[in-house]
């Protein structure tokens, strides 16, 4: 009786951690963010420049609020100190180049609004996480245009030497 | 009784499940996901130049000496480059070669608002010259004496802007040879600078 006692107990309690355990983790699965297209050749001349092609999310959550955060994926070599400008890159090698030119302003990115749940602001970007996009109710495949401003003066020098100025960005969406 | 308090264990650990998922279920859902793009591209040779004066005169007095007179302009820039100057005749096709008045001050109807190009074409004895001042970033590539060939004035290895930078205008004159000119014209020679990226 009290060996079938035990074997109840632990049943139910095995049962519970399952239930407990799927409800924690299937709604981040239900959420998720996509960012289809690159600028690969983006022209830069003196003066504000604005990208050249549309760069598109697609935003599903499953809840609201949620938001999205834009931040310099910094990783590979580039120094932190200049996340958020962009920094001479060598094709070849796909390195940064060490000690190479880096363009005298960041880089401003500015989510879309739509109205009425969808508040698109203008952050700069950096190391840290800023937040472009604010939501109050969940979206599914939602497409939200994103726009970049990335000033260029006559002290920031063209590269004579083949290589290109970039930046990695990574867009996060989190929901509360 | 101990099938009554097995049961009631039981209920007890039911309602715990209960309470554990509810708590689960009524917490916010907490998570992220990323998406990553990449930025490039290349800034573009670009230059830019303007005159702060679009005349200067030269007061050339009774003829003799060599009195100057300074022009001012603002370059910008983001290469390695040139500012050439050279006399605007593209501009003024009556500064032909023929007339031999190109690199030098030559008779101007200021009534007419042109070079006058009938013979004989009167015009200083001596060329003009020009000197620039160094202004970061620009270097002066030493005296043009000569405006009839473009000729570089001023050479930059860097990117930046030089704001009022001045060019000093030297006249020569011979008071043996220089004529005096009657109303209405005036010694006139139109120089053109142009900035390039090399």
């Amino acid at each position: 009786m009290r060996r079938l006692f035990h074997y109840h107990v632990l049943t139910k309690a095995l049962l519970g951690l399952i239930a407990f355990l799927l409800l924690i983790v299937s709604p981040v699965a239900a959420m998720s963010i996509d960012a289809t297209q690159s600028i690969p050749n983006w022209a830069f001349s003196p003066g504000p420049n604005t990208n050249p092609i549309t760069l598109t999310l697609t935003v599903t959550t499953e809840k609201a609020p949620w938001s999205v955060t834009v931040m310099d994926e910094y990783n590979g070599g580039k120094d932190a100190s200049y996340a958020g400008r962009l920094v001479e890159y060598n094709s070849s090698t796909e390195t940064w180049v060490n000690n190479g030119h880096i363009v005298s302003t960041n880089m401003t990115v500015t989510g879309q609004s739509i109205e009425p749940d969808i508040a698109g602001t203008s952050a700069t970007l950096g190391p840290e996480e800023n937040t472009i996009e604010t939501g109050s109710a969940a979206v599914s495949g939602q497409e939200l245009a994103i726009t970049l401003q990335q000033p260029i003066t006559y002290a920031d020098a063209y590269l004579s030497n083949g290589n290109i100025y970039r930046a990695d960005l990574t867009f996060t969406v989190y929901q509360t | 009784m101990e099938c009554k308090r097995i049961m009631k264990t039981k209920s007890m650990i039911l309602v715990g499940v209960l309470i554990i998922a509810l708590v689960a279920m009524a917490a916010p859902v907490m998570g992220s996901e990323t998406a990553s793009t990449t930025v490039s591209g290349s800034i573009t040779k670009t230059v830019s130049l303007s005159a702060l004066s679009s005349t200067t005169s030269i007061n050339l007095g009774a003829g003799a000496g060599s009195p100057t007179a300074e022009a001012t302009f603002t370059a910008d820039e983001n290469c390695v480059g040139f500012i050439s100057a050279v006399d605007d005749y593209g501009t003024y096709n009556r500064r032909t070669v023929e007339s031999g008045v190109r690199g030098y001050m030559s008779n101007y109807s200021t009534a007419g608002s042109d070079y006058v190009n009938t013979a004989p074409f009167t015009r200083l004895e001596k060329k003009i010259s020009l000197l620039g001042s160094d202004n970061s970033p620009l270097s002066n590539a030493g005296i043009i004496s000569d405006l009839s060939v473009s000729t570089p004035l001023y050479t930059f290895t860097g990117p930046g802007t030089a704001t009022t930078t001045k060019i000093t205008f030297t006249q020569e004159l011979d008071h043996t040879k220089d004529l005096a000119l009657p109303t209405n014209y005036q010694y006139q020679i139109p120089v053109i600078l142009t900035i390039a990226c090399s």
